[in-house]
């Protein structure tokens, strides 16, 4: 290559001067931008003022437990969490924009409102609340919307049903901003039996309250089943969506136990039903409670505490069963023969002279004559009684003349068998709530001890027991002496595996089987001829006792009055008590009932054997259906009917002619009538043998005849 | 000729002019890791796109958590509802007053024994 091709090629190699400046420029500037990138990723700080509009927005989210349930002994529910819904609207939402758009704002104005016209008319119709009609909503939405408010309430305490209808509905079906829906969520406690075993399963004022103030089954086990709070971080995305940011603390919520407890709800409802009946019956009666317990493990099966209003009106109000110690009368009389017996001191069929059923050793005012004695003498002209109708008819002169007799020279021995047996303190029962009482029992070392104390305590008075506790005494007894400690919950845990099991406790031995046995003997003969006849044709056998009571009265009732029993007008409050367990022969459940009265005038009663005993034998009758237990077995080769499936009749057959139903139970033959359009008629148990139509209303009446 | 004749030597003065005239990158030889700074490239895009569908998944994620939650909300409501109108006493209440015969068992069921 010559010099002048070299020359012309490094000419045309060189750049231009203006590509060199572009060059040397676009240099630079990455010089500076790396520096600065440099600068303001290590040395600048920015100011605080703008970082967080900088930053991608984040926020702690709260994560609530779901608060646990409270199931029964099968399962099913008492209590559930749900939330509910309370429905707000902004009237004034597109107010001011359609005020400020002067070419569509009039228009749009309009529709909006003819909206609101139709949201009014859908509003009543799905919320149907009393009185409210879609003029009333039309007007609050005008009035909200005259006015600027913002936040006018449309309904409260809404389901998510109701919610989603609702949100169906014209302008509640646009964004907020446009059709001004407001949706507040609350959770809250549903009860599905409404007020059945209410005090029972308590309350709480919502699940983070750690308040003291423990009423039942919510507030005792309040700490397993409100669960534990979560954490969670969570970031805006680029369009807005909040997302879990998974960079952050993250801790979920551990949501509450479930709370089995031994309540069986049937049973509830049955002694419920029960009690409400016979309470309502006397006019004299304001509170009453009634315990069903099951003999071989002491779980409360049933406990229903309900008080009367002055309308007649029943609620719970506080747990008397657990709570409310008083002399029980002579239910306690079981108590004394189950010391007597097991001291052998005395057997049923021993016998005392009556003395005209005066304690000698006291005065009349002290130990009143007994008149159940004076009438046992007129009407059998003898002078001596057994022990055994002494309890069968309740007398108190029998009770107080053998304790004394037996025990008047050691009455501590007497009283110290009253410990063994558990009734001098409470029980660590789970729902003994503030406010209840203590029970007592006299100490003969105190300085209040009297003579008189021994003999009273023979019938149950001068001690204080919740009916509770009589229950468990009597319990014992059907137990063949084994004292079960009385329990409520029998596990809490989660998706139907118990993680904590609370199993029955034996407390102590109370006496052998054989006292148990003479006592049973006693208890029945009580139902069978003595005091309590009411029970005499119960659906079983039942061995129990009935008790009647003066209560004591609070100062405040009795003003001026220096007798603790009565005011100035001699007017009384009277305790009524029947405890007993079924069936007499192989017990499974122990029952008490206690009915307290208002204050009575002179000379009126209320007796154990009348509603304690009238609500015990409807207990007892319907829980013998209730329960397959007592069932009638079938041998397979008896004789039972054919039944062919295709003569089972549903509604379908509605318009079908008369269904034959001959060789069906009962159930279902009334089942296949009443499903064909007729009425029904029926006699006698066991399968329809035979079946007349009777010609009558509509498409007439069945008569059938079972055997 | 071979490559490794033809290439400049690296000494400072060449890296100055060759970061002047544009050509550091062929000089400093970096053509040799394009594949692998390709690589590192498709993983960065690839990168940015997984977080994008994980974010978009997040999304649908608390979208269905919102769903599920109502679910649980409708069940739990329904279940209060089912449970409330079984209890015994309103069902016997319900028969009476739609004038049914069926009523409350008045003894125990009889019950076939199996063999």
């Amino acid at each position: 290559m010559s010099e002048q091709e070299k020359y012309e090629d490094r000419e045309r190699r060189r750049p231009s001067r203006v590509l060199m400046l572009f060059h040397i420029l676009f240099l630079l500037l990455a010089f500076i931008v790396v520096g600065r990138i440099i600068y303001i990723q290590w040395i600048w700080e920015p100011n605080p003022k703008f970082v967080n509009n900088f930053r991608p927005s984040k926020h702690k989210e709260v994560l609530e437990p779901r608060r646990g349930s409270i199931l029964d002994h099968n399962g099913r529910l008492l209590a559930i969490s749900t939330p509910l819904y309370d429905i707000y609207m902004d009237c004034y939402v597109q107010k001011e924009a359609n005020a400020k758009n002067k070419t569509k704002g009039v228009e749009n104005e309009k529709k909006w409102m003819e909206k609101a016209e139709l949201l009014s008319k859908g509003l009543a119709e799905v919320l149907e609340e009393d009185g409210k009609d879609a003029s009333y909503y039309m007007n609050r939405i005008k009035e909200g919307r005259a006015n600027k408010r913002r936040y006018v309430r449309m309904a409260s305490g809404i389901d998510h049903g109701k919610l989603l209808e609702l949100k169906q509905l014209p302008l509640f079906n646009e964004p907020q901003h446009k059709g001004g829906l407001i949706v507040d969520k609350a959770d809250r406690r549903l009860y599905p039996y409404g007020t059945l075993a209410r005090r029972v399963i308590g309350y709480v004022k919502n699940n983070n309250d750690t308040s003291q103030i423990h009423i039942g089954i919510e507030g005792k086990f309040n700490h397993e089943l409100r669960g534990e709070e979560g954490i969670a971080w969570e970031r805006r995305t680029d369009k807005s969506n909040w997302i879990w940011d998974v960079t952050s603390q993250y801790k979920p919520a551990k949501d509450g136990l479930d709370v089995r407890t031994t309540l069986d709800i049937n049973i509830q409802d049955i002694a419920d039903k029960a009690l409400k009946k016979n309470m309502a019956r006397s006019e004299h009666i304001e509170r009453g409670c009634a315990v069903v317990m099951d003999v071989e493990t002491g779980a409360i099966r049933a406990m229903v505490n309900l008080q009367k209003d002055s309308l007649g009106n029943f609620y719970e109000s506080f747990n008397l069963a657990a709570g409310l110690p008083g002399e029980p009368g002579s239910v306690f009389k079981a108590v004394t023969m189950t010391t007597l017996l097991e001291d052998g001191l005395v057997n049923l069929d021993d016998e005392i002279e009556t003395n005209h059923g005066i304690m000698k050793e006291y005065t009349l005012r002290e130990m009143p004559q007994d008149t159940y004695i004076t009438d046992y003498e007129r009407r059998t002209g003898r002078d001596m009684i057994s022990i055994l109708y002494g309890f069968q008819i309740s007398s108190n002169y029998v009770f107080r003349r053998l304790v004394k007799d037996h025990y008047g020279d050691s009455p501590e021995e007497f009283i110290s068998r009253l410990h063994t047996y558990n009734l001098g303190a409470n029980f660590d029962f789970e729902l003994t709530e503030k406010g209840s009482g203590k029970p007592s029992i006299p100490d003969t070392k105190d300085a209040s001890w009297r003579e008189t104390h021994l003999v009273s305590a023979a019938i149950g008075y001068a001690v204080k027991v919740t009916p509770l506790q009589v229950a468990t005494f009597y319990n014992a007894i059907a137990n063949n002496g084994k004292m079960m400690k009385p329990y409520i919950v029998e596990s809490t845990g989660k998706n139907g595996a118990a993680q904590q099991k609370f199993k029955p406790t034996v407390l102590n031995s109370i006496c052998s089987k054989a006292t148990a046995d003479t006592l049973t003997r006693a208890l029945t003969q009580v139902t069978l001829e003595g005091t309590a006849k009411k029970l005499r044709n119960a659906k079983c056998k039942v061995a129990g006792k009935t008790g009647t009571a003066r209560m004591y009265l609070h100062p405040s009732e009795r003003p001026g009055s220096k007798d603790p029993y009565q005011d100035l007008q001699g007017r009384k409050k009277h305790q009524g008590t029947f405890v007993g367990f079924f069936p007499a022969d192989d017990p499974k459940y122990t029952a008490i009932v206690v009915t307290y009265t208002k204050k009575l005038a002179p000379g009126v009663n209320a007796y154990g054997g009348d509603v304690p005993a009238g609500t015990f034998k409807d207990i007892v009758d319907e829980l013998w259906a209730y329960e397959n237990e007592w069932s009638e077995r079938l041998e397979t080769d008896g004789d039972i009917p054919d039944m062919e499936a295709e003569n089972i009749f549903t509604d379908k057959d509605a318009k079908a002619p008369i269904p034959d139903v001959k060789g069906y139970g009962l159930k279902d033959a009334i089942y296949a009538i009443e499903n064909s359009g007729f009425r029904c008629e029926y006699s006698g148990t066991g399968h329809v043998v035979s079946q007349t139509h009777i010609k009558g209303n509509g498409k007439g009446t069945i008569r059938l005849t079972l055997k | 000729m071979n490559r490794s004749e033809n290439q400049e030597k690296v000494t400072f003065k060449t890296v100055v002019k060759s970061l002047f005239s544009g050509d550091i990158l062929t000089l400093l030889r970096v053509d040799r890791f394009l594949p692998v700074i390709i690589f590192l490239f498709a993983l960065g895009i690839i990168n940015i796109f997984l977080n994008y569908m994980i974010e978009q998944t997040m999304v649908k994620v608390e979208r269905n958590k919102v769903v599920l939650e109502e679910y649980k909300i409708y069940h739990a409501q329904k279940t209060y509802e089912f449970v409330k109108s079984g209890r015994m006493s309103t069902v016997q209440q319900m028969l009476e007053e739609r004038g049914s015969k069926v009523t409350a068992p008045v003894k125990p069921a009889e019950i076939i024994k199996a063999d």
